[in-house]
């Protein structure tokens, strides 16, 4: 565990103000995208991101630096608290209507090549997204996103060179 | 393209396509300050209670195992019998003790003709 999570879990425990802002401001955003992308709508991600830090603030306790970092930790709750979400409301990922958004806003903008790599990642279905966010928007290592997603790290890096490969494949065949 | 570029370049657009989408920081900060309200509305009373629970429970068994307390009293006779032995040779000695003194308080209102003649 890095010395700022050592200081942040330190104050938590103490239930300090400090402590709740930091972390909510250091780690909502990351729980809100990966809401986001689970639910596929803003109302849920808003509701699943206060649950989660509620939770990260309840239980902080029983964190263990020994499993793993304390943003996939975090991040491992508000996974759970999207399936909740999801769950409680009887119904499936909306990734097609976040896609289908984003892919329009690609569209709009032209054949860049940020554009054109937003718009591949948006064809991807729900778990190859996640992966991708989990990897490349919180940077996590491929051993943490196993114990997220609850797959294989091995299969995650053969997983993640397929994607890397596919949207390569999409990004030359547009570029001619 | 070489892999680490490309991995470049798909960290920058996974960025820009959330950082876009993301609340502001009130939002977040607004969670925060829900959390301080709730632990001070639900903890505190909370923790009144379970300390004044607790306070109750230690009362009641420092009565329940206080080593001195009146077992029992015999009022009547102006005997009083406390319980404070802890051996078994000390519980024998103690009773015999308080067995001469009810034979003697019994002598003394209803004498034996031979005691009286005596």
């Amino acid at each position: 565990m890095d010395n700022e999570d050592a200081y942040l879990v330190t104050l938590l425990k103490q239930e300090s103000a400090e402590g709740f802002r930091i972390t909510s401001l250091t780690y909502g955003p990351a729980i809100y995208s990966l809401a986001l992308l689970l639910t596929g709508n803003p109302e849920d991600s808003r509701e699943v991101t206060s649950d989660a830090l509620m939770q990260v603030f309840r239980n902080i306790d029983s964190f263990n630096p020994d499993k793993g970092s304390l943003k996939s930790w975090i991040l491992k709750i508000a996974r759970n608290c999207s399936v909740t979400a999801l769950r409680r409301r009887k119904r499936k990922p909306l990734m097609t209507e976040l896609t289908e958004n984003i892919s329009e806003e690609a569209s709009d903008a032209g054949p860049d090549e940020s554009e054109m790599i937003k718009a591949a990642i948006a064809g991807c279905s729900a778990d190859e997204q996640q992966l991708i966010h989990l990897y490349y928007y919180d940077d996590l290592p491929l051993a943490e996103i196993a114990e997220i997603m609850g797959v294989r790290a091995a299969t995650l890096a053969v997983r993640l060179q397929r994607l890397r490969n596919k949207i390569k494949r999409i990004i030359l065949n547009n570029g001619r | 393209m070489d892999d680490k570029y490309f991995d470049k370049l798909i960290r920058r657009a996974e960025k820009e396509r959330w950082e876009a989408q993301c609340p502001s920081d009130d939002f977040f900060l607004s969670i925060a300050t829900d959390a301080m309200h709730r632990r001070r509305r639900v903890f505190s009373p909370f923790r009144l209670v379970a300390g004044l629970a607790l306070g109750l429970i230690t009362v009641g068994c420092l009565f329940l195992l206080w080593p001195t307390r009146k077992s029992a009293e015999v009022s009547s006779y102006n005997f009083t019998y406390v319980e404070t032995v802890k051996t078994s040779e000390e519980r024998i000695e103690r009773f015999e003790e308080s067995n001469a003194e009810l034979r003697a308080s019994i002598d003394r209102i209803l004498p034996f003709p031979e005691t009286v003649a005596q």
